[in-house]
């Protein structure tokens, strides 16, 4: 869980969240706990969602209008808002994700190989 | 920002409920039951609250938020104690207003630079007199710095604003004006705002007379109607034709002057009546030149530059050695009344800020009271968990809202003073106009002096509030735990201080007022009752050498023999200006003492000048017509010379010799003291000699007529007279001797005024201040006085205590003011006369004064403390 005393690394995940939250959309429209839900299981819940900080980033990415938001029903029967992927949000998550996995691989390369951990 | 709200509040709450609801779905699916499952749903979700939070946190300004929510509840708090607001807000309004007041007439006369196009650009050129004052410019030597200079982008001349005689389609009346030469408009960087300026073309000789108005007189006189342009108006009887109107704002060069006409100066001779010839330009002088320095050239540039071209034009050695003319920066303007005015007004700024000290303290102690009334609410709100930050802050946004109303209302009390101060300054018949009115810069003033007043007595009580123990008082009643806290000690050390700076304020106006009553009881030494003064300066129209002094005997017997007139002299230098030269005293009889200070001063005077001036001679005579150039060389002394350099026995008929005058001099008489350039002056030694045998050709003569009736009747007929012995010379500066020496008391005067207005103030402040702390007092130890009273105290015991408690804070408050008062009142002493600085009956009075308010503030709590029940008393918890 992200707390506020995490400010620093807070910026960086910000950014990264928003980046996340798109790469699930891609599969599909999805509400709010699904997208949580969805991160926790695709990184094999090394990555915990915050659910404080998942409303406002939502809120940031509707106001860019990288998604679209409304009402509906879910699959069992609950009312929900669904978050759509637009056009111009899949472009985004090319770039950033592009950008993202350039900068990693050149993280990995400094650190060199993983050491075995015991 | 907080407008962007397209989620209402209750469509989030929607969405975290079904994500809720979602979550324990899949819990349950996953195996656990329905308690279990909501239950790490909830832990899993977090505080839904707290999301909320987040969510509108990240859209909006908090600190704007936060800023309208404090202020609209501030607003509510204050509107539900009008009792406490009213009083806090007019004790704010009195000591803001005041300082609004004062600031306004400082600013505008010290402060301000000009209203024209970069005032830091400009300069100013005047020529001062060697022996004071300043003297006018020659028109050939303006011609020709214009013509040659290497510094200045534009250069032009003006006169000071004076009076002059304008008629407009017969109805004639008096305003202000001036003349300028055709460069001031563009140097100045000013341009009409309907018609045109005033050109070089205007300057051209043969140029048809033209004028511009200003702004304000286009207004009032002419209804600000555009027909005004090419309309013709008298100017001393000579028809001049409007060419354009000023900016707004636009008032030339004098700070404090507004002059309503501006003529071109190829009309001086006519308008300013200096006796300079229409044809003839190297009969005329302006008072003043102007110019706009170039990108690249420094202030020393220019001196050296001006210097160099007046020195060229000055003809003899003499001249060069003894000439030298002024460069100034000319960005705030010129003003003669900075210098009389800046003392009075510094003093005047401290004074008010000591009384906004003592307003500030006055609602401090409101403040304090008030928050034993609030305890609970504030521990209330700590106990949910607000910070005290921001309580303190909420608090302080409370101080500063009744600071800001304070300010608003102040405005009215601001505009009361500083229409004092303009009568009292307009009262010394100077044509000033000074523009003290409300604009942003005395805003911007007003609205820093709020906010800083605001957190200061702000600050300290809200610190004070929110220092609560939350168990104790959310629990207690309002007994014990009211009355324990809130220790007064700090209500008590304010009110101290208050009465302090009440004394200090008291002792101030006590020395300035006495200082006012010894000053109007000076005797001058002569009665200056019905005596008119005037000046001419006959070589402006062409006399010179011997001629000089005919004239002057002709005016003299001429002016003898008018109807009305008593006595009539002359001398060269206007009684009560700057002084005269100095000589160095020597006598054959006496050989001088080492050490001894041999200066005197020299006055030339002509026949019949003592009777003319009522000074009364106590030996021997005064100068007659015999006593010109031919006769022998003759002097009267004054009483101080006479003592001081004529020994023991009679002076009359000693001789004695004077630094650069010739031959042995003889004492024909001997004069009673008196002042002769201002009422403060310490005993001079002077010595008057005979006008017409030292100095016949004096360039400069003043005219002193003793006149039977009230001297302006008289002035007509002079006026008459002297144009009947030659129409060109002009009377200058006619007034009578009494407004002459009155002008000089003006600045003591509005001192005076002023700080006995705030010193009432601020008494009034303290008073209020002390009754405030006796009352809260009393009622804190209501229970206790019962109690003595229930086992047997009088009730003049009860009140001794008040009283002693009450008589205890004054007299502290007024010892600290004493000494305090003994430490700075030494910074006065330029200002004062006939009393010390440490004069012990001003501070005997002041104290008493302040002891008796004292008494008077604690009298009402001390008789409600007589009165307490002691049933009563001893159930009140």
């Amino acid at each position: 869980m992200i707390t506020r005393k995490d400010k620093n690394s807070a910026a960086l995940l910000q950014g990264t969240l928003d980046m996340l939250i798109l790469r699930t959309l891609v599969f599909g429209s999805n509400h709010g706990q699904g997208i949580a839900r969805a991160i926790e299981q695709q990184s094999e819940n090394v990555l915990l969602v915050d659910h404080g900080a998942l409303y406002p980033a939502l809120d940031r990415l509707e106001t860019k209008g990288l998604i679209t938001a409304e009402w509906g029903t879910s699959s069992n029967n609950r009312k929900a808002r669904f978050y759509t992927l637009t056009a111009k949000g899949r472009m985004h998550l090319l770039k950033e994700a592009g950008q993202w996995h350039k900068v990693a691989a050149a993280i990995s390369r400094v650190l060199g190989p993983q050491q075995v951990e015991g | 920002m907080f407008g962007r709200r397209k989620r209402s509040h209750s469509d989030l709450a929607e969405e975290l409920r079904a994500h809720l609801a979602l979550e324990t779905d899949r819990l349950r699916e996953a195996g656990m039951t329905e308690e279990e499952a909501q239950a790490a749903a909830r832990r899993n979700v977090g505080n839904k609250t707290r999301i909320q939070e987040r969510f509108y946190e990240a859209h909006r300004w908090l600190w704007l938020d936060d800023l309208i929510r404090d202020v609209s509840y501030g607003l509510r708090q204050l509107r539900r104690n009008p009792g406490f607001t009213a009083v806090a807000v007019v004790t704010l309004a009195l000591g803001i207003g005041a300082n609004t007041g004062i600031f306004s007439l400082l600013d505008s006369v010290l402060l301000k630079t000009l209203p024209v196009k970069d005032p830091q650009g400009l300069v100013t050129i005047r020529l001062p007199d060697p022996h004071g004052g300043y003297n006018g410019i020659s028109y050939p030597t303006f011609e020709y710095f214009r013509n040659h200079n290497r510094v200045l982008s534009g250069i032009f001349a003006s006169s000071i604003p004076e009076h002059l005689d304008v008629s407009i389609n017969g109805h004639a009346e008096l305003v202000s004006g001036q003349v300028v030469s055709g460069g001031y408009y563009s140097t100045l960087g000013v341009n009409a705002i309907i018609g045109r300026t005033i050109t070089p073309h205007d300057d051209t000789p043969g140029a048809p007379p033209v004028a511009m108005i200003s702004h304000e007189y286009w207004r009032q006189r002419f209804g600000a109607s555009p027909a005004v342009i090419g309309k013709s108006i008298e100017i001393n009887g000579a028809a001049f034709t409007i060419v354009g109107v000023t900016p707004p704002g636009f008032f030339g060069l004098m700070t404090g002057f507004l002059p309503d006409v501006t003529a071109s100066i190829n009309m001086q001779p006519l308008l300013m009546g200096d006796g300079s010839l229409p044809n003839d330009k190297s009969t005329w002088a302006v008072e003043m030149v102007g110019g706009r320095l170039k990108h690249d050239v420094t202030l020393e540039e220019a001196r050296a530059d001006l210097g160099l071209l007046f020195s060229q034009t000055l003809q003899s050695a003499q001249q060069r050695k003894e000439l030298r003319i002024e460069v100034l920066p000319g960005s705030r303007g010129l003003s003669v009344l900075r210098d009389r005015f800046a003392p009075p007004l510094i003093i005047l700024m401290t004074v008010v800020g000591l009384v906004l000290l003592i307003a500030c303290a006055n609602v401090a102690n409101l403040l304090l009271a008030r928050a034993t009334v609030r305890h609970k609410e504030i521990a209330m709100r700590l106990a949910l968990g607000a910070s005290r930050t921001r309580l303190v802050r909420q608090l302080l946004t409370e101080s500063v809202l009744l600071a800001t109303m304070g300010a608003g209302l102040g405005f009215v009390f601001a505009a009361w003073i500083t229409h004092v101060l303009l009568s009292i300054i307009s009262s010394a018949g100077l044509p000033i106009s000074i523009r003290a009115g409300i604009d942003s810069r005395v805003l911007t003033f007003t609205a820093w002096v709020a906010l800083a007043t605001g957190v200061l007595f702000g600050l300290v009580p809200a610190i004070r509030a929110t220092r609560v123990n939350l168990t104790p008082d959310l629990n207690a009643g309002r007994g014990m735990a009211g009355g324990r806290r809130g220790k007064p000690g700090l209500g008590r050390a304010l009110v101290v201080s208050q009465i302090a700076g009440s004394l200090l304020l008291m002792v101030g106006v006590g020395l300035f007022v006495r200082t006012l009553w010894d000053l109007q009881e000076v005797d001058p030494g002569f009665n200056a009752e019905h005596v008119l003064l005037f000046t001419v300066e006959p070589h402006l129209v062409g006399y010179k050498g011997a001629r000089l002094a005919n004239l002057y005997k002709e005016m003299l017997e001429s002016i003898q023999g008018l109807p009305g007139v008593r006595s009539v002299s002359a001398s060269r230098f206007a009684p009560f200006t700057p002084a005269g030269p100095n000589a160095t005293i020597s006598m054959s009889s006496h050989a001088p003492l080492p050490d001894e200070n041999r200066t005197v001063q020299e006055s030339f005077v002509g026949p019949n000048f003592f009777q003319a001036m009522g000074m009364p001679l106590l030996l021997g005579r005064g100068f007659s017509l015999q006593n010109a150039e031919s006769g022998p060389r003759v002097a009267v002394i004054n009483q101080t010379a006479a003592l001081r350099y004529f020994g023991k026995g009679s002076p009359a008929g000693v001789r004695f010799n004077l630094s650069q005058q010739e031959g042995p001099i003889q004492v024909v008489g001997v004069v009673k003291d008196a002042k002769y350039h201002s009422l403060r002056e310490p005993r001079t030694a002077m010595i008057f000699l005979p006008l017409l045998q030292f100095s016949p050709d004096a360039q400069r003569v003043t005219f002193e007529v003793r006149t039977a009736v009230s001297p302006q009747s008289v002035a007509t007929v002079v006026r008459h007279r002297i144009e009947a012995i030659d129409r060109n010379l002009a009377m200058m500066d006619v007034k009578s001797l009494p407004e002459q020496i009155d002008q000089s008391l003006m600045p003591a005067r509005m001192i005076a005024t002023l700080s006995s207005l705030f010193a009432l103030l601020a008494l009034v402040l303290a008073c209020v201040g002390l009754y405030g702390v006796m009352s809260y007092s009393v009622t804190r130890r209501t229970h206790e006085i019962g109690l003595r009273l229930a086992l047997g105290a009088e009730k003049r015991d009860v009140l001794r205590l008040v009283v002693g408690q009450g008589a205890f804070l004054t007299l502290t408050g007024a010892g600290m003011g004493v000494l305090g008062a003994l430490g700075l009142t030494r910074f006065l002493s330029s200002l004062l006369y006939g009393v010390k600085p440490t004069d012990p009956l001003t501070f005997i009075a002041a104290s008493l004064i302040l002891m008796a308010v004292g008494l008077l503030a604690c009298y009402v709590p001390a008789r409600r403390a007589t009165k307490v029940d002691p049933m009563v008393a001893l159930r009140y918890e």
